[in-house]
């Protein structure tokens, strides 16, 4: 509860940028609203329209204004087709939202299976791979390794189409060959991140008197890492995947852009060039908030499976 | 990228070195010394194709030849030509500059202003650094390209406000990592000693403090400097950054993926090349965290 309390003032800069930013964008408004033929409409027109859309407004009133309407998740109208902002950015959520879990689970399976095998084994080959691996992961670009693998799997073996992106209430199966590689591109950056983490918290734990007496006592390697070690390690691996939130959201951009995909990052671009500013404030509002969201889940999470902290709270 | 920077400037657990382990242990830090000095080779080059790849590029990077577009790569164009026919090692070694130039700046307008805020609400503390941590909280909260975009959306898109829009989203991180900083060596007892024989808080912050902030200031900046090479050149990829004809790396690959099943090249030779500046200031940045902390100095 506290941490929620304290995510307030927090979400609520988070706001609060979002609206200055949006309204230092440059261009009138009002020109996107009635198109560039001014001309056509008089003064008196022209003020009316401002009235209407809240422009003549004070700036903090517009904010106030704003920000209640948002809580309820009314984003206002886009000045060029006149549909609801959230009307606009529904039906973008899925593509997105679909690829940041494929993200997850990949960047889990690849960061925690490398991070245990180097762990288990310092200073084998083994931990060297993943070393490296993780060095490179973590500093190869969206574009290189997009380009790879759009060069090779889909323009060449045809195995996992270029572009486009279909739903998976319309076919599963090609759902996931459409998500495919963009999630793999967004996951490596990540995986990298859980593979660094997981190693240097599991070699610590590694040390701890408490596995040693499960070692001693006779337990099978396998149950020492499965039942005690990993189940500690896991913490600082579990904040690392809460910061990584806003990585798939920032690399949705990019990725979406590349591999042609109709989601949140594609549609913050889009309505960059479109100047749908109320569109974009929107965007940014909601991926901010969602970071901070997924951090607080982080912290409750911690609470459930660490007793020492659930009973502090108690 | 929090994605804004890695997040491996915060200090990681210290992983003890097993005695049974000494040899391969030994065999590990040469090892990863000689990582480092990839980083240092890596980054020197990147530095010296900066400063000096336009006096060796072989041809301008705008000069088009509408005869030989998209050309293999070959003797006459050792990276193949654009679908203008330019010359893409010279683009290459143009665009270096414009890298290397946006990602020290971003960083120097970042790191500055971060250090003098996180000093100060780290040594004040209170109210101030209450309302100032939440703020960057909140700042923090963006995704890095998001609000880099927004900013130069809002901004226009030249190279100061591409600068400045990737260090507002790193400057948080130097302010807290410096706030965290200050806080630690605040409490230390020689500084409480200092301070109880009447030492002025000038002193006190110059003598003790600046020297303990500086290292991980260091190693976050070396990070930093790679962070804003692919941030810059993320944004040149969506259209928002430097713009054309100025070549970037970023703006090469956003033209190349249209032509990427004929000429594979025109992404690839730039994203390698973004791949390798990052990596080297990725290492050159772990290389400067061992050197620099006392702590890892004998551990990986």
């Amino acid at each position: 509860m506290g941490r929620l309390l304290a995510a307030i003032p927090v979400i609520f800069v988070v706001a609060l940028t979002v609206f200055v930013l949006g309204h230092l964008l440059p261009g009138d408004p009002i020109t996107f609203i009635i198109g560039e033929s001014q001309s056509a409409f008089s003064a008196e027109q022209i003020a009316a329209i401002r009235h209407d859309y809240g422009l003549d407004q004070p700036l903090y009133v517009q904010f106030a204004i704003w920000l209640g309407k948002a809580l309820t998740g009314d984003f206002g109208r886009s000045f060029q087709s006149h549909q609801q902002v959230l009307d606009i950015i529904i039906p973008r959520m899925l593509p997105t939202a679909q690829i940041a879990i494929e993200t997850w689970i990949l960047a889990t399976i690849i960061g925690l299976g490398v991070g245990v095998m180097s762990a288990v084994a310092p200073n084998t080959w083994k931990d060297w791979f993943g070393t490296l691996a993780a060095l490179f992961g973590a500093a190869i670009p969206f574009f290189l390794t997009a380009s790879l693998l759009m060069f090779i799997f889909a323009l060449h073996l045809r195995w996992f189409p270029a572009s486009g992106y279909v739903p998976i209430y319309v076919d599963p199966l090609a759902s996931l060959r459409s998500t495919f590689l963009p999630s793999v591109v967004l996951c490596l950056g990540l995986a990298a991140t859980l593979t660094r983490q997981t190693r240097s918290s599991l070699i610590e734990v590694l040390q701890q008197p408490y596995v040693t007496t499960a070692r001693s006592k006779g337990l099978a390697e396998q149950l020492v890492l499965g039942r005690h070690a990993l189940k500690n390690a896991m913490f600082p691996v579990l904040t690392v995947m809460g910061i990584q939130v806003g990585h798939i959201f920032g690399g949705a951009v990019i990725t979406e852009t590349i591999f042609a995909i109709p989601g949140m990052g594609r549609l913050m671009v889009d309505s960059v060039s479109s100047r749908e500013y109320l569109v974009l404030q929107a965007l940014v509002l909601i991926a901010g908030t969602t970071v901070v969201l997924a951090n607080i889940a982080v912290d409750v999470l911690y609470g459930v499976l660490d007793p020492r902290i659930r009973m502090s709270r108690g | 990228m929090d994605s804004a920077i890695p997040q491996r400037a915060i200090r990681q657990p210290v992983p003890a070195v097993r005695p049974r382990r000494f040899l391969s242990g030994a065999l590990h830090r040469f090892v990863a010394r000689r990582l480092v000095l990839v980083g240092v080779v890596l980054v020197t080059l990147l530095v010296w194709i900066g400063i000096f790849g336009r006096f060796v590029a072989p041809y301008r990077p705008i000069a088009q030849d509408l005869a030989g577009v998209l050309a293999a790569p070959s003797a006459r164009h050792w990276l193949g030509t654009d679908e203008l026919g330019r010359d893409v090692l010279s683009r290459l070694l143009y665009g270096a500059t414009i890298s290397l130039q946006v990602g020290i700046a971003a960083v120097l307008i970042a790191s500055i202003p971060g250090v003098i805020l996180g000093t100060y609400v780290g040594y004040r503390r209170g109210l101030v650094d209450n309302v100032v941590m939440r703020i960057l909280d909140g700042l923090m909260a963006f995704p890095a390209l998001i609000l880099a975009l927004t900013i130069v959306a809002v901004l226009g898109s030249n190279i100061f406000n591409v600068m400045l829009a990737i260090a507002v989203t790193s400057f948080p991180h130097y302010a807290r990592l410096v706030r965290g900083q200050v806080l630690a060596v605040r409490e230390y007892d020689y500084v409480l000693a200092e301070r109880a024989v009447g030492a002025r808080d000038r002193r006190i912050i110059f003598r003790h403090i600046m020297p303990n902030v500086i290292s991980p200031v260091l190693v976050q900046a070396s990070l930093g400097v790679g962070f804003a090479i692919m941030a810059e050149a993320g944004l040149s990829f969506l259209g928002l950054g430097i713009q054309p004809p100025t070549p970037t790396w970023g703006s090469m690959i956003q033209v190349g993926f249209q032509y990427l099943e004929t000429a594979p090249w025109l992404v690839m030779a730039p994203g390698t090349m973004i791949f390798m500046a990052v990596l080297g200031f990725n290492l050159l940045g772990d290389g400067l965290r061992e050197a620099l902390d006392p702590h890892l100095r004998h551990t990986r």
